[in-house]
């Protein structure tokens, strides 16, 4: 069984006109009472987001750390892209090991003392799930007594470039920026809430899956974090759902399904559908 | 350009090692021209010291190549100031 | 439960197939060939492994995989019940670099876009799709141990019933980015030669590559591929440095302790060490001690970077596929070019002995502290 112990999400609301972003590092200072230097606003992300989930709480040693990106540091990649292509230098180190996948982990662990198991992975729109994922496999296999689950991707300036990167060219609408975090135990913990939550099950067939759930007695409510086809809808028929999307047709991007699960646990509980490509991933959480 | 070590030049390096360690803490008043640039009050590491060097080669022109060259060149912002002044004059 | 390596294949410097690739990297040490690059204002070139590649790199990886799904005869419904796992540091940025430099003579510098292709699980994405496999499709991040990674939890999804077959894939392309960051931190070898634990060791070299491998339970394997198990790992973290290990090795040595422990064995039970051995002065010195912490007799030790370069996130998977090529014919890889100075303690052996059944360890270690100890083992030809 697993236990979740705490979540916390952090959502910014970018303007389409913006030309500067929300700051991050007073986050970073609330909780860990001084600013770190030489981390861009990935690893801010990563950070504001990582510490306020974590708090006041003192984590056990064989804590494991599991982090999601669909994107990675895009703006640090792009500045060390500029400066050897258009300026013709060499990256500056600073930026080029910011770029490196383990950055935010390395900051985050040395920030909560931790020396265990730290993996970061990606995939497409599923990529929170799939840092869900690999906690739960360690969970259940011993590996680690807790895991702290975190997925973030970052909204670069300007930001008619990063709209051309994510395939918006033509769209005028706000950007969403996330850091989505939870916090998993092996055992029940003394305090908190007492959610459990069921590993992730990946499928193709919508149909089928929606119809074991149809016969799901005193189903807890199902929340889609995708916009579902006509198709989709089709074959949901039946099932009480609710589609969580972003305010005011602001473009989700990233690990926006994060968002939508930390959604759901404010709520209660229920279980949470995501997508990417053809594949579909579902993840029940209940009351312990 | 710089062919003897001024105070606006050491007050630039003073601006360049704040920006690219970013010690934004510090303003140059903060740092001595002969304070120790690595293991004193700035506390810069080895990373801070690939990054100064990097940006004194594209701003000045001047190559501190190996960690030994570096050291020497990073004990204080006055042994920055002569180093790339030499190196111009040479 | 056992995990079986069923299939493996490797391209690399050494050659674009497994069997050439061993037949190389048994006779003889290559040499690197270089890199420069035009759109820098000052000439540097430095030394590369370089592989040889297909004319489009998407394609390449597809073919090395579906020839590994088909040795292992997988249908179309075992395909649907396979994982892709993915491990790099670089993915495909050397198609966003070539785009990037595109975009700017098309455009011009202002309005181009720089990193103009983004998001990890991409590649991952479109070879699961091209393949037919299922939805389980993970992409790791985590700079040089991505593939080690990949392959580690590559066992433990097939170890937990997620899935029951787990496709993995280590991948470096050349790129621009990688060789210029590399350099920018003063890793790479001046002298252009690899000399892992020696005292005169002066960096790196890097290179290209790939390494592709396919894991089943032992209930889903046919006898005739049986031989290699992934016995066990683990993953550490040393927070001590950004971009050096901390030299003390104490966090290698626990992350090898636990993978000897995940994988049941004693230190005495290891036949030999693959090094990560990157000559990088820290890291060298981080990997000895941790080796004479854990071993009371450092077993054999043979590190293939010398022959094809550091090639970041592919090195996990592609010297694993190396060393069981290696394994199956009964030798070791050796470094016949090793100084034996002996100042750190870890003695690379000098020509290829005989290889046995047993475990061997693999060892693979990231910038950012993370750490990645793999427990294999080779139950014989006989298998």
């Amino acid at each position: 069984m697993i236990y979740l112990d705490n979540h916390y999400s952090l959502l910014h609301r970018i303007d389409p006109e913006a030309t500067s972003l929300p700051d991050l590092q007073e986050i970073i200072r609330a909780c860990h009472g001084s600013r770190i230097r030489r981390i861009d606003r990935y690893i801010q992300l990563c950070l504001a987001g990582g510490l306020s989930c974590v708090g006041e709480r003192e984590l056990p040693g064989n804590t494991g750390v599991y982090l999601a990106s669909r994107c990675g540091a895009v703006d640090t990649s792009a500045r060390v892209m500029h400066a050897m292509e258009v300026a013709g230098e060499q990256p500056k180190p600073l930026h080029f090991v910011n770029t490196l996948g383990n950055s935010a982990g390395f900051y985050l662990t040395q920030l909560l003392g931790l020396t265990g198991n730290t993996v970061v992975v990606s995939a497409e729109e599923l990529s929170f799930e799939a840092a869900l994922a690999h906690a739960c496999i360690d969970l259940a296999l011993g590996q680690v007594g807790a895991a702290l689950v975190g997925g973030f991707d970052e909204v670069t300036l300007p930001l008619a470039s990063q709209r051309e990167r994510l395939g918006a060219a033509h769209s005028s609408a706000a950007m969403l920026e996330g850091s989505h975090w939870l916090l998993l135990q092996r055992h029940r913990c003394k305090a908190g809430s007492q959610k459990t939550l069921l590993p992730p099950r990946y499928f193709t067939d919508l149909e089928q899956w929606c119809e074991s759930e149809r016969a799901v007695e005193q189903s807890p409510g199902l929340q889609l974090a995708f916009a579902p086809s006509a198709q989709e809808q089709q074959a949901l028929a039946g099932l009480a759902y609710q589609v969580y999307l972003p305010e005011n047709g602001a473009l989700a991007h990233g690990v926006w399904s994060g968002a939508a699960l930390t959604a759901l646990l404010d709520q209660g509980v229920g279980v949470h559908l995501a997508k990417a490509g053809e594949s579909y991933c579902a993840l029940s959480v209940t009351h312990a | 350009m710089h062919d003897s070590v001024t105070d606006d030049l050491k007050t630039a390096l003073k601006q360049l090692i704040i920006e690219e360690c970013d010690k934004d803490e510090f303003t140059p008043a903060d740092i001595g021209d002969d304070d120790a640039l690595l293991g004193g009050d700035l506390d810069l590491d080895s990373l801070d010291v690939l990054q100064i060097c990097m940006a004194v080669k594209n701003q000045y022109g001047v190559r501190i190549e190996g960690n030994t060259a570096a050291r020497r060149a990073l004990k204080s912002i006055n042994a920055l100031a002569q180093t790339i002044v030499d190196s111009k004059a040479g | 439960m056992n995990v079986c390596i069923r299939q493996f294949s490797a391209r690399c410097s050494l050659g674009d197939q497994l069997d050439a690739c061993v037949d190389n990297l048994l006779e003889s040490v290559p040499a690197p060939s270089s890199l420069s690059f035009a759109q820098l204002g000052e000439a540097i070139s430095l030394p590369y492994f370089c592989a040889p590649r297909e004319d489009d790199f998407y394609r390449e990886l597809e073919i090395t995989l579906d020839h590994l799904l088909q040795s292992a005869g997988l249908d179309r419904k075992a395909r649907q019940n396979t994982a892709l796992l993915i491990g790099s540091s670089s993915f495909d940025v050397h198609i966003s670099e070539a785009r990037y430099r595109a975009d700017i003579a098309k455009r011009g510098a202002e309005t181009a876009v720089p990193m103009p292709i983004i998001g990890y699980g991409k590649l991952a994405e479109r070879l699961a799709g091209s393949l037919s496999l299922g939805p389980v499709r993970y992409t790791y991040s985590t700079a040089c141990t991505s593939s080690a990674n990949a392959l580690l939890y590559a066992g433990r999804l097939i170890r937990c019933g997620v899935v029951e077959h787990a496709l993995v894939l280590g991948t470096e392309h050349r790129n621009t980015t990688s060789a210029l960051g590399f350099h920018g931190l003063g890793l790479v070898s001046p002298s252009g030669e690899m000399h892992p634990f020696d005292a005169n060791r002066d960096g790196l070299i890097l290179g290209e590559g790939l390494g592709a491998l396919l894991l089943s339970p032992d209930s889903l394997t046919p006898p005739h591929e049986r031989r290699w198990q992934l016995a066990g790992g683990a993953i550490g973290t040393d927070n001590h440095s950004l971009t050096a290990a901390h030299v003390s090795g104490e966090e290698i040595a626990s992350v090898i302790r636990a993978a000897l422990a995940d994988a049941g064995v004693a230190p005495g039970d290891i036949q030999a060490v693959k090094v990560h051995g990157t000559a990088s002065l820290k890291n060298d010195e981080a990997e000895a001690s941790a080796l004479q912490a854990v071993f009371s007799e450092i077993p054999k030790a043979f590190a293939l970077k010398p022959f094809i370069g550091h090639t970041l996130g592919a090195c996990g998977a592609l010297e694993a596929a190396l060393t069981l090529g290696a394994l199956a014919r009964g030798v070791l890889p050796a470094n016949p070019r090793a100084r034996s100075d002996g100042q750190l303690g870890v003695k690379l052996h000098t020509s290829a002995p005989a290889a046995g059944p047993g475990y061997y360890l693999f060892n693979c270690f990231a910038f950012g502290g993370n750490n990645n100890a793999l427990v294999l083992r080779d139950l014989g030809a006989g298998e």
